[in-house]
């Protein structure tokens, strides 16, 4: 019973602690080049272009694309994932012909940020209609 | 013209002109030391830039909450080191103090920081910035 109960506070504590450091969502100083700098900041607008939606998941945002421009995505996510860690992104292309690009983006405790370092590939979308 | 001085007052009042209580933070290293030794507080350093989105969400959420303005000013000499510039000095600096990523606080002795100078990664909200500033002391 004891063990039960030490293993239950255990459990809470590791439940109710704030994140590790190591695991907190951050932007890696070191990791981009200049010239990774300056496509990301070419990208960026193409991208902001071609987003169609966005929504939120239970630990970050699904962002859906156009399909033309998986190419460039791909190679933005390639940058972003050097820079904001420790995030999972995924790339999700449904059945083809016709089905949609999207982007997944989340982490541990990471919402918040995802939400504010992704803020400018949905400026376009926020000023279009009500934020999704 | 008493109703526009209002005016004037109540904008600067609110929080995002920083308010009467917002955060001071010295941007010389030097000068920033200088105080500290003479005040005998510790430093703070906020490694800082305009592309961090971590960043961006402690000064919304973390550096504007009263509770943690009220630590910072009463124990602390703020200091910023903004590397919004790439391979500039600032960055260089923060290099030598082993920061390798953004958000970092750091708590410094008066003396100076260095790389084993107490430290918080990543975006924190107030309550666990109050407990990092509320921890062991910086030695040295």
């Amino acid at each position: 019973m004891k063990l039960v109960l030490c293993t239950l506070c255990m459990l809470a504590s590791a439940l109710s602690a704030p994140s590790a450091p190591e695991a907190r969502a951050h932007c890696n100083l070191a990791a981009l080049t200049a010239a990774d700098r300056a496509r990301d900041q070419q990208l960026i607008p193409l991208l902001a272009g071609a987003l169609r939606e966005r929504k939120e998941l239970q630990d970050g945002y699904a962002y859906r694309f156009d399909r033309g421009v998986l190419k460039e995505l791909g190679e933005w996510l390639d940058i972003e994932a050097k820079c904001c860690q420790p995030l999972s992104y995924a790339l999700v292309l449904e059945p083809q012909p016709g089905g949609a690009l999207w982007v997944h983006i989340t982490g541990h405790d990471a919402k918040e940020f995802i939400d504010e370092e992704f803020a400018p590939l949905g400026k376009k979308l926020a000023a279009a209609g009500p934020r999704r | 013209m008493i109703a526009r001085g209002t005016l004037v007052v109540a904008l600067l009042l609110l929080p995002e002109h920083g308010g009467p209580d917002a955060i001071r933070w010295r941007t010389d290293e030097a000068a920033a030391r200088a105080e500290a030794l003479r005040s005998g507080r510790a430093l703070l350093i906020d490694a800082w830039a305009d592309w961090c989105a971590g960043c961006k969400l402690l000064d919304r959420n973390t550096w504007s909450d009263p509770a943690v303005r009220k630590e910072v000013r009463g124990r602390f000499v703020p200091l910023r080191i903004d590397v919004s510039q790439a391979d500039g000095p600032d960055e260089a600096r923060l290099r030598t103090l082993g920061v390798e990523a953004l958000p970092a606080v750091l708590l410094c002795s008066p003396r100076g920081c260095d790389r084993d100078s107490p430290r918080s990664v990543g975006y924190v909200g107030s309550r666990e910035m109050l407990v990092f500033l509320r921890g062991p002391p910086p030695s040295g």
